[in-house]
């Protein structure tokens, strides 16, 4: 029997997504005050109502229930879910109205692309984009890196009432510390000095460059946020590509790889235990996975005559690898290239690293790399059993924040989000080539929108078909939630659609 | 869209004088880089004082309308591929390069004759239709693609450019944006970007010597419209010398049209709406935490 909403929960998630919509409204004024030190009075005035609307929808909710009480978890994994689609509808307000966008949607689509780390844009002329835009466009990539739940436990938006339940809805099961509120608030810190630190580095290049002081900033600052967040919103159109930087492009390598581990093992690391790290079960299949899947990129590049120059495949190769594996979507080569100058293979291998994606526990999106070597471990577990006498017990364990031990429920975790996710992969393709896309671009395209990789190339475009641009937006949302909240979610509010069936009567 | 055309003819007739005269065959494209310089560079063509190739440098005053009829884009190349159709300063044949129709197929008088009419060689078997054919209709199978044109194309067409405009001259214009960014390791060069005005707003960084950027007064942001111009350069879909960048090499810079920039003005009333939205939803916050408080 499915579970019903009920009045009760509706106000209650109503209540809590009118305080993330007020938080969001505050966001706003991020923008708001980069308008107003760079005079540009038009995003000025834009933002302020957008700021306005903001407030007025948000505090309308939050009248639903005035005293909302604790948070169940069925509520809490509504607020989530809803959470990110109802923020990018926010956010669309006044990137539609900036008049980059050829329709409405397309300004949903970045923003939920935005807020969800995903970075692929659909947005027009973004080199006469306003200052203010821009850094609304790495405002919501912060938030959305850090998670929307994270960041409002971590201001403590929810006051008491189901952090934990918030928290693991969210995608994320591992505290840092034992408590919620104080793990988000170390993942905020990491995060806050890692960026700091490489924007006052990619300053210092982008000055070295010609560039003038305060774009040096800003182009460092809203880079440094997008690699270590992993979400692929670049200031520039044509990306990294821009700024024709090899040291530069190597800081963001390291932001992207810095970016994609998870925040448990920063932790350990914090605490003084770095062989955890490199024992850890996704460290090692990290590493395994990159290096394979190197070899193969680099092997269908060499055979093919318009990229096989060593020093292009080492430049622009590893950190075309890097970015798509880490989802970032940051790009050294043009779309075209992707499409013209690389070989089906090397298109097609670069969607199978973007599928995996990151650890668990970090900003990056796809199946992940404790999934993939779950799995493995859990294909090296039944070789053993068949190997193994009857009498025998067989026990595989794997290094994760400790020594574990692999169980059946951890495999069924790991095989359900892995097969959702190509399912997903799939459909998308499908619903691609209905749109009269190119069967290799139609996955690779649906495999940017699922993992959150964000490279696009030829179906995601301004004035894209509505329906695939609708569909893209769930992928993206789906992505983002690891499908379990979202799933919930559907099966929630399809179940409360249904009426009732009263029970019949006997004569 | 006449303007473009003219340049193409006389580039075309340049070309076809070094293939009648210079006796130099059809060019290949092999290394189209090498081979432009054994055959004719930008610097080759005449042009006016702005970079722009120039129809009045011709010096016999053949007439540029006659010369290699063409759109503007790609094709005209191909029309034009071993034409013979009159160089700058040197007349065509009578009855050759006056017929646009005729000079845009262009094979046929890449020979190199000059009107004097040669004996037809004996008619070979037509291997589809049974009769004769001339000797002078064979198509080489290895003929490749001559490179040794000008392509004036879109930026928009060079983002979408499959590996036949790879290593090709070709001319764009747009609108200079972003900032000039120092190129590495290379310190009297730098990049630009230069936008396209098409639907996508495409894009292409150019490389280009330090020196040619002094007549960019504006470059291209929020509220500035960048200097318009006119770049003729190397264009590469993967760069030998940039570790496979799509780019283009400037060899040739001019200005279209000087920047602008949008004044922004301060008006009080477009703050207005936006601060009785604020104002509004305060209120709300205020009287929702006093009912809060009426509950408690």
């Amino acid at each position: 029997m499915w579970q019903r909403f009920t009045l009760y929960d509706l106000r209650v998630v109503g209540h809590y997504l009118g305080t993330l919509i007020l938080f969001f409204a505050v966001l706003m004024l991020v923008p708001f005050g980069t308008a107003l030190v760079f005079q540009e009075w038009e995003p000025a005035a834009r933002y302020l109502v957008s700021i306005g609307i903001a407030i007025i929808i948000g505090a309308g909710l939050r009248f639903l229930r005035i005293e909302p009480g604790r948070l169940s978890r069925r509520q809490a994994l509504t607020v989530t879910g809803f959470a990110w689609v109802v923020l990018g509808l926010i956010a669309s307000i006044p990137l539609f109205f900036s008049g980059h966008y050829a329709t409405y949607l397309d300004a949903v689509f970045d923003g939920v692309s935005g807020l969800t780390t995903t970075g692929a844009s659909v947005i027009v002329d973004l080199d006469h984009l306003s200052y203010a835009d821009n850094m609304f466009r790495f405002a919501m990539h912060m938030l959305g890196g850090l998670g929307l739940i994270v960041v409002a436990l971590s201001f403590g938006l929810f006051g008491r009432g189901g952090g934990a339940s918030l928290f693991s809805s969210e995608g994320r099961s591992e505290h840092v510390v034992p408590n919620v509120v104080q793990t988000t608030q170390f993942i905020a810190r990491i995060t806050l000095i890692i960026v700091s630190v490489a924007t006052v580095i990619i300053m210092g290049l982008c000055l070295l460059l010609g560039m003038e002081p305060a774009r040096a900033f800003l182009n460092a600052l809203w880079v440094s946020t997008s690699g270590f967040v992993t979400g692929g919103f670049a200031p520039m159109q044509l990306s990294i590509m821009y700024y024709h930087s090899f040291p530069l492009e190597c800081i963001l390598m390291v932001l992207m790889l810095l970016g994609s581990v998870s925040f448990v093992l920063y932790a350990e690391v914090w605490k003084g235990n770095v062989a955890a790290f490199f024992r850890d079960l996704e460290t090692k299949t990290m590493v395994l996975w990159l290096v394979v899947m190197a070899f193969v990129f680099t092997a269908t590049l060499a055979s093919w005559p318009l990229f096989s120059d060593m020093l292009a495949i080492l430049r622009r190769g590893l950190f075309t690898i890097i970015s798509v594996s880490t989802t970032t979507g940051f790009q050294v080569i043009t779309t075209n290239q992707i499409t013209t100058a690389f070989s089906n293979g090397a298109f097609l291998t670069l969607a199978f690293i973007m599928a995996v994606g990151g650890s668990s526990g970090s900003t990056s999106g796809g199946i992940k790399f404790s999934r993939m070597g779950i799995i493995f471990k859990s294909i090296v577990a039944n070789v053993k059993e068949a190997l193994a006498p009857d009498s025998a017990r067989v026990v595989v364990s794997y290094s994760h924040l400790g020594r574990r031990t692999l169980t059946p429920n951890i495999v069924k975790e790991a095989m359900t989000v892995f097969i959702l996710y190509v399912i997903t992969y799939v459909v998308g393709a499908l619903v691609g080539i209905a749109h009269g896309g190119e069967a290799i671009p139609a996955i690779f395209e649906s495999v940017a929108m699922t993992s959150n990789g964000g490279i696009t190339t030829s179906l995601a475009q301004p004035g894209m078909p509505a329906t695939l641009e609708l569909f893209y937006i769930l992928q993206m949302w789906a992505g983002r939630l690891e499908f379990v909240t979202l799933l919930a979610l559907i099966v929630e509010v399809g179940a409360s659609l249904v009426p009732r069936v009263k029970p019949r009567l006997n004569p | 869209m006449r303007g473009p055309q003219r340049p193409m003819a006389a580039l075309a007739a340049a070309l076809a004088l070094l293939v009648a005269v210079g006796g130099i065959g059809v060019a290949w494209a092999d290394d189209p880089i090498n081979q432009l310089e054994d055959v004719t560079t930008n610097q080759d063509v005449p042009t006016d004082e702005t970079g722009v190739v120039d129809p009045s440098a011709k010096d016999d005053g053949s007439d540029p309308s006659g010369t290699a009829p063409t759109d503007g884009v790609g094709p005209e190349s191909q029309g034009s591929a071993g034409a013979a159709d009159g160089p700058a300063g040197v007349a065509p044949p009578k009855g050759e390069g006056d017929d646009p129709a005729q000079n845009a197929d262009g094979e046929a008088s890449s020979e190199g004759t000059h009107g004097e009419e040669a004996p037809m060689p004996p008619p070979l078997p037509d291997p589809v239709f049974g009769g004769g054919v001339s000797e002078n209709n064979l198509m080489n199978p290895q003929q490749k693609p001559d490179s040794s044109f000008i392509y004036d194309t879109s930026i928009g067409a060079l983002q979408e450019a499959d590996s036949y405009l790879n290593n090709q001259i070709v001319q764009v214009t747009g609108e200079v944006v972003g900032d000039r960014i120092n190129a590495e390791f290379n310190p009297g060069f730098c990049w630009i970007v230069l936008q396209g005005n098409d639907k996508g707003r495409s894009e292409v960084p150019v490389f280009i010597a330090k020196d040619a950027t002094d007549g960019i007064d504006t470059y291209g942001a929020y509220g500035r419209r960048g200097t318009m111009l006119q770049i003729r350069g190397i264009f590469y879909l993967s760069c030998p010398e940039h570790q496979g960048l799509t780019d283009l090499h400037a060899d040739t810079v001019s200005v279209v049209e000087k920047g602008s920039v949008t004044e922004q003005v301060f008006d009080i009333g477009a703050f207005l709406p936006g601060l009785g939205l604020v104002v509004l939803g305060t209120i709300m916050i205020l009287v929702f935490h006093r009912m809060r408080e009426g509950q408690r």
